[in-house]
């Protein structure tokens, strides 16, 4: 039997036995190689044996300013590769998530929760492919609206199958915060989880092991093909090229301003708007500093200052296409280089 | 309601003010970023260049005085040196500006050594608002009156919008005493009688490396900045991970005075913030009553008590009213309808007290601003 079939049986067990369980898979992407990360995030806590399959782990603590403490122990799997890391805890997410920051804010940037998109949650759908995107019911899915003026958070109990869920999630243009699924993993078999615009896949019960093969095989694909492009933006412009001329008037540079805006724990100031649209945006979560330009009439141009990771670009993307959608990421190349005369000439 | 109406207008009237300010100051900017661009991506011109300087210093005739800081200093092969200095519109101060800046012989290396000038020398001074003829003939006199050999050249920047893009254009005056740039690429480029455009697609990758101009900020711009760029720098270890949990904090964020000086450099910013520009900007957010100065504790501290504290500098810091406005429209809201306001509170105290309670009032006044800073913080390194 491998470390993940024991892995497999365990989860499987304890959701069994506990009536409210969740298991949580936090998605890091990271450049660093598992022997780095695991030096930069200070591992040492002493592994026990009780997580099968974990090869090291880490307890956070993290002091409220009521007085009371978080406490969370991540344990590392080591399941993925391809800069994609993968760690497991037993705490509420909402318990863990300030642990977690707490934790990977000792990269120095150089590890970041992988934001999990519209598009992510919804290749989550079914577990396994040959099961229908119908068949899988929503529990409980919280979203909010894209525009900051529409309202706050919607929480939707038992709104019903997937396929109508995402339906009417896309024609009103909110953004799926969390979902609680239940998809069926074989005639009879069910799998319960959460999945969590913040990074985190949470399983409550049914059949684990299919959700294990969707979380480090398509889902971790998934993931790395939505960064691939940014993964030589450094330095670089990156075009989110859309299909239609959003910015032909100028007035659209408001709906730009409100997506960014709405981009969690994010800032935004705008110190250019006529002509051209230039904002700075400063994400908190992973430190991603970006300059935003818009200067033709169908695209979004970004450069990241400094060492934004793939991730943060990611975030960016995820936040544009929410009320742009259907764009296609260009990274530009060197800038050109022109002689005198092109300048003279008027074509600079 | 005349009173409120009148005051909405007063509120209005300085928020377009600034806002104006504003708008010419980031045009300078874009100046700045289209040089930039020209000096290094234009093959004759980049060829020539052996040092562009952004942050120049000249030693001054009068060697009392501090440096001088004009806005640019290129030096091109063939012993020419340009000295660049951008303005948005006339002013008479810029006479005397001009005159120091061409009767310096010097200027600093990075080594803090010095160099001569060389043999060729050309001072470009660009306004957005070209001055009107008697302004120009002032300018001209004065730097004939002082013979000066050396060609003062006069041009106009503007950010136009054409066709195929929006684009920074440069042209020198027709005036007829405006000099004419020494032989060069640059200089052609500058002599030229049709002036040249640089789109804003080829220089917005030069424009994040300006957050100001070598001699100073305008405090609205420098606010902005602090509140966007600069201030996340101050977070300690825990506050950094509150924002990235929650994007606000629920713990003050307290700068004391002796970090002041001590100014971050964003990734990527050739020309930040100096010391000046942050206290600058943090008089200006003071105004706007979005920092408080701690006078006892020798510190600022962000006020915004929307939920207990600070949302740095997230969404807010203005009531749900502009809640669709970015940082920098709510910054200038801000700090305009404080102006009006506090103007209000100060005139009505005037009518209805007495002579002997305004004397007080004064006395507290005067200890309400400015004197947190000692001469010797005030130095930029």
């Amino acid at each position: 039997m491998t470390d993940l079939d024991q892995f497999q049986s365990w989860i499987q067990r304890k959701a069994t036995e506990q009536r409210f369980f969740a298991g949580t898979f936090w998605f890091v992407f990271s450049t660093l190689g598992d022997a780095d990360l695991r030096r930069v995030l200070g591992s040492q806590t002493p592994l026990s044996g009780e997580i099968p399959l974990a090869d090291w782990a880490a307890t956070v603590s993290v002091r409220k300013r009521t007085g009371s403490s978080l406490q969370a122990t991540f344990w590392h799997l080591p399941v993925c590769k391809d800069g994609i890391h993968v760690f497991f805890s037993l705490e509420k997410p909402s318990q863990a998530i300030r642990p977690i920051y707490r934790l990977l804010a000792k990269a120095g940037g150089k590890a970041h929760l992988f934001p999990i998109g519209h598009p992510l949650i919804k290749a989550c759908v079914r577990v396994i492919s040959s099961r229908s995107f119908e068949e899988t019911y929503i529990v409980r899915g919280v979203s909010y609206p894209s525009r900051p003026y529409e309202g706050g958070a919607d929480i939707n109990l038992r709104p019903g199958n997937a396929a109508i869920f995402f339906h009417k999630l896309e024609d009103d243009k909110r953004v799926l915060k969390t979902a609680r699924m239940r998809a069926p993993v074989d005639e009879r078999a069910l799998c319960e989880f959460t999945v969590s615009r913040v990074g985190c896949i949470s399983f409550h019960k049914g059949a684990f092991a299919p959700l294990m093969t969707l979380m480090v095989g398509r889902l971790a694909g998934a993931m790395l093909a939505s960064v691939k492009p940014f993964e030589r933006a450094k330095g670089q412009f990156v075009s989110f090229n859309f299909s239609e001329p959003f910015f032909a008037d100028r007035a659209s540079y408001g709906n730009v301003l409100n997506a960014l805006s709405r981009l969690p724990r994010t800032s935004v100031a705008l110190l250019h708007v006529n002509p051209y649209f230039y904002a700075t945006v400063t994400n908190y979560e992973d430190g991603g500093e970006f300059d935003v330009f818009i200067t033709g009439h169908s695209a979004i141009e970004v450069q990241a200052r400094g060492e934004a990771s793939p991730a943060s670009f990611l975030r960016l993307q995820d936040g544009l296409t929410e009320l742009f959608r259907d764009t296609t990421v260009v990274i530009q190349d060197k800038p050109t280089q022109y002689h005198l005369r092109d300048l003279l000439e008027g074509r600079v | 309601m005349p009173s409120s109406l009148s005051n909405d207008g007063r509120i209005r009237t300085e928020y377009l003010r600034a806002q104006r300010e504003y708008t010419a100051y980031d045009r300078t900017l874009n100046a700045l970023a289209a040089f930039s661009f020209v000096l290094q991506r234009v093959t004759e011109i980049a060829e020539e260049t052996t040092i562009i300087d952004f942050r120049p210093k000249l030693v001054p005739v009068d060697l009392d005085c501090d440096s001088y800081t004009p806005d640019g200093h290129f030096v091109q092969r063939g012993a020419v040196d340009f000295v660049l200095e951008l303005k948005a519109s006339w002013n008479e101060q810029d006479i005397a500006q001009v005159i120091k800046y061409a009767k310096s012989q010097q200027y600093y290396l990075p080594n803090q050594g010095t160099k001569g000038f060389d043999r060729k020398r050309c001072l470009l001074l660009g306004y957005q608002n070209l001055p009107g003829e008697p302004n120009m003939d002032k300018l001209f006199d004065a730097w004939k009156s002082h013979s000066l050999v050396f060609p003062l050249v006069v041009f106009r920047y503007s950010l136009e919008q054409a066709p195929d893009g929006d684009r920074m254009f440069f042209m020198r005056s027709a005036y007829p005493q405006n000099g004419s740039c020494p032989q060069s690429a640059l200089g052609r480029a500058i002599n030229s009688v049709r002036g040249f455009p640089v789109s804003v697609n080829s220089y917005k990758s030069h424009r994040p490396k300006f957050h100001k101009a070598s001699d100073g900020v305008i405090p609205s711009y420098a606010a902005v900045l602090w509140w966007s760029h600069y201030a996340r720098y101050y977070l300690s270890e825990e506050q950094k991970i509150e924002m990235a949990e929650k994007g606000r904090l629920r713990s003050p964020l307290v700068i004391p005075l002796h970090r002041v000086p001590e100014v971050p450099i964003p990734a990527g910013v050739e020309v930040p913030l100096g010391s000046k520009d942050v206290r600058h900007a943090l008089e200006f957010l003071t105004k706007a009553k979005l920092v408080s100065q701690k006078k006892r504790a020798r510190a600022f501290e962000i006020e915004l008590k929307e939920d207990r504290y600070i949302r740095v500098p997230q969404n807010s810091p203005v009531s749900s009213s502009a809640s669709d406005a970015d940082i920098a429209t709510k910054i200038l809201v801000r700090w305009a309808t404080q102006k009006v306001k506090s103007d209000d509170e100060r005139r009505n105290r005037k009518r209805t007290t007495k002579v002997k309670v305004m004397i007080k009032g004064r006395r507290r006044r005067d200890t309400g601003s400015g004197w947190l800073f000692s001469k010797s913080s005030l130095t930029s390194p």
